[in-house]
């Protein structure tokens, strides 16, 4: 994998071919954590383009990406593997009719056969390095937390009635999350640190106009400025870049190619996600447009 | 000192080779307040292989990256590094680290004043007043049932000299009732973990398959799972200053409970500086406690001997299911923003912060003391504490709480 991957402007070649609109330090961090092969902590706010950054890493590297989603409570059973408890009942009572000792059935019952790969062993185990993206990982607990930082030191994983299994080809490891709450300092320190803001009208521009060829330049700046002035309110769900295609393709799909109250009120669902929202957000629409 | 005072203290130009001074830039970032491990540098100095180094965005791209762990930082690394690195020419992203830098240097002549039209010092050295009181007896004298006046009324009539309000004489058995109940409380909460359980609601499939294999499949031993019962951490700090003499029996036996009856407890004593103590300090006879607390100093500094904790501390401080709770008056000598400060850095890595304050009720007390007001948006409970009964309070409003916040969420 390092040698696609010899210089930054490399990387910058592949992230741009793959539609991410980049900038130089999110660039830097791929092409460190690729060199390096350290884990990528990502963190910022919703809606950024976190995840993106892990898909278009394995676009780019044309390798499979394997997603781990966190949730409180997320144990090594859902995150590691599991045993296929129904297949090894049916197999013991079929074994029972053939009157074999422990040890056979033992050997039996835990067989690869009967193993549930879940995304952490599929990672360590793919025959080619993927990408494995943890999603969300300040979701997930502390204990779960503790067990990553033991999976990503060595890559390795103990099952104990198979055995140790070691990854040949050791995954590039995103993580992100969205600071609901703060991780640990051990895990912090396993990985280089990447904090991705709101971006600058220019950026989110270029974005737009990346993912909506067809749409106006004008118009998409107004868009731009619009959402950015939207974001220095004061709003339970500041809106991301999702938000501003979401609205973009919107827009578009009704025709409007200019911004005026009566469409911003129509569409007002793809940027104030909660009542409240919207209720602060509708006295202040003509406002928003007329500075633009 | 403030951050960018101790910047300034240690600053050095770079020199000799580019390890020596990535190594030096990564000290000068740990004295300043973030946390870089030797770890870090290393990080940072086999990224440094792999890149063009005479390109300055990517080189400092590269130190963040490596050496930089939270977004807070991000202004105070800005500084640093243009300061560390190109002296000379002005900084491109300034982003003004006012919080740390500027009003350090602020005048702080109000304070003392405050302090004074507030309440007068007790003459009386906190120590004299510990000494008289010996733990040990006072644990094993069950049949003392010198029942817990309520003071709070009374003595606000003898307001001569001191403004403060006796708490009176303690039941040992009401006090352990009222810890027993806090701690009842503060374990009940339940994660949505699962873990392996003598009895529970879910079988455990996998150990009953394994045990069931020496029966030859036929699953007799049953193991189950439960939702796992979360025991949060509690922290203490408990104001030890010459201001809180006369609550410091009350707050001592109070501590003294907790530590006993519940849960995993810390308890730190601090004034002008922080200690730690545990329950065979607190408890033990030979232990001179007078001599732990006079090792604290007599002023207050809340917010400086708080992030003290946050060095020395910090595995404490992880996972979000600690509990802390403050008991102090809130009459702070420290510097200006420090408080508000480390409050914040508190509240992140918290579950709940409670502040017991003695002097709430008190008519004069306002919250005058400018680090009291920063600090109160952090606190999430905010309860007076001048007697037992208060102290009892204390439950119904954390059940209270507990039911507005799940409503909320």
């Amino acid at each position: 994998m390092a040698e696609i991957v010899e210089t930054i402007e490399d990387v910058d070649a592949l992230i741009k071919a793959g539609g991410y609109v980049s900038e130089d330090e999110i660039t830097t961090a791929i092409y460190l954590a690729l060199k390096l092969h350290r884990p990528l902590l990502v963190e910022g706010f919703a809606g950024v383009g976190k995840t993106e950054i892990a898909k278009v890493l394995a676009a780019a590297l044309d390798t499979e990406l394997i997603r781990l989603q966190c949730y409180e409570g997320l144990d090594t059973s859902s995150a590691l593997y599991e045993w296929n408890y129904a297949k090894q009942i049916l197999a013991i009572r079929l074994q029972e009719m053939k009157a074999s000792d422990v040890d056979t059935l033992e050997a039996e019952i835990f067989d690869e056969k009967y193993l549930l790969e879940r995304p952490l062993l599929k990672a360590l185990r793919c025959a080619k390095s993927p990408v494995l993206l943890i999603d969300e990982v300040d979701r997930a607990d502390e204990e779960f937390e503790a067990f990553l930082l033991e999976t990503l030191a060595e890559y390795q994983v103990t099952i104990p009635e198979i055995g140790t299994v070691q990854a040949t080809h050791p995954p590039f490891v995103v993580l992100t999350s969205n600071r609901v709450r703060e991780l640990g300092e051990a895990l912090r320190r396993r990985c280089l640190y990447l904090w991705i803001d709101y971006p600058s009208v220019e950026k989110e521009l270029a974005i737009v106009r990346q993912h909506l060829p067809n749409i106006d330049v004008q118009f998409a700046k107004q868009i731009c400025q619009f959402v950015e002035k939207l974001r220095d309110m004061d709003l339970d769900k500041r809106p991301g870049v999702a938000e501003t295609l979401d609205w973009a393709r919107a827009l578009q799909a009704l025709h409007a190619d200019h911004l005026d109250e009566s469409i911003v009120r129509r569409t007002i669902g793809c940027l104030a996600k909660t009542r409240r929202d919207t209720n602060k957000l509708i006295p202040e629409i003509s406002g928003l447009i007329g500075n633009a | 000192m403030t951050e960018k005072q101790n910047a300034d203290s240690i600053m050095v130009e770079p020199c000799g080779s580019l390890s020596s001074s990535v190594i030096q830039f990564s000290r000068l970032l740990s004295e300043s307040g973030l946390k870089v491990s030797s770890a870090n540098s290393l990080a940072a100095l086999r990224a440094l292989a792999v890149i063009d180094i005479h390109d300055r965005n990517l080189f400092q791209h590269t130190l963040r990256l490596t050496l930089l762990n939270r977004p807070e930082d991000r202004a105070l690394f800005a500084l640093l590094f243009s300061e560390f690195w190109c002296p000379e020419i002005p900084e491109q992203e300034q982003i003004a680290n006012d919080e740390g830098a500027d009003d350090a240097s602020a005048s702080e002549e109000d304070q003392d004043d405050s302090a004074d039209g507030i309440q007068d010092i007790d003459e009386q050295p906190i120590d004299e007043v510990l000494s008289r009181f010996n733990y040990a007896a006072f644990w094993q004298d069950e049949g003392d049932e010198s029942s817990d006046d309520d003071n709070s009324d009374t003595s606000q009539e003898d307001e001569s000299r001191t403004h403060k309000q006796d708490p009176g004489e303690i039941d040992p058995q009401e006090l352990k009732r009222l810890v027993g109940s806090l701690a009842r409380h503060f374990s009940a909460e339940k994660s949505r973990r699962l873990e392996s359980h003598r009895h529970g609601s879910l079988l455990d499939l996998r150990r009953v398959i394994k045990r069931s294999v020496k029966y030859g499949g036929v699953p007799i031993n049953l193991a189950w799972r439960r939702k796992k019962i979360l025991k949060p951490r509690l922290i203490l700090f408990v104001d030890v200053s010459r201001s809180m003499a006369s609550y410091a029996k009350l707050l001592l036996q109070f501590t003294t409970a907790v530590l006993r009856h519940a849960w995993h407890v810390d308890v730190f004593l601090f004034a002008t500086n922080i200690v730690r103590v545990t329950e065979r300090q607190l408890q033990d006879e030979d232990v001179d406690l007078a001599r732990i607390i006079a090792q604290c100093g007599g002023g207050t500094r809340i917010g400086d001997n708080l992030s003290e904790i946050f060095d020395d501390y910090s595995p404490l401080l992880t996972g979000n299911r600690t509990v802390a709770v403050i008991l102090s008056d809130g009459l702070d000598r420290g510097e200006d923003n420090s408080l508000a400060l480390t409050m914040g850095k508190l509240q992140n890595r918290t579950r709940q912060i409670i502040w017991l304050n003695p002097l709430l009720e008190l008519q004069e007390y306002k919250h005058t003391e400018r680090e009291m007001a920063a600090a109160l948006p952090f606190i999430d409970l905010l309860v007076p504490a001048h007697n037992l009964e208060c102290l009892w309070n204390l439950l119904p409003m954390l059940q209270g709480q507990d039911a507005r916040m799940s409503s909320v969420s």
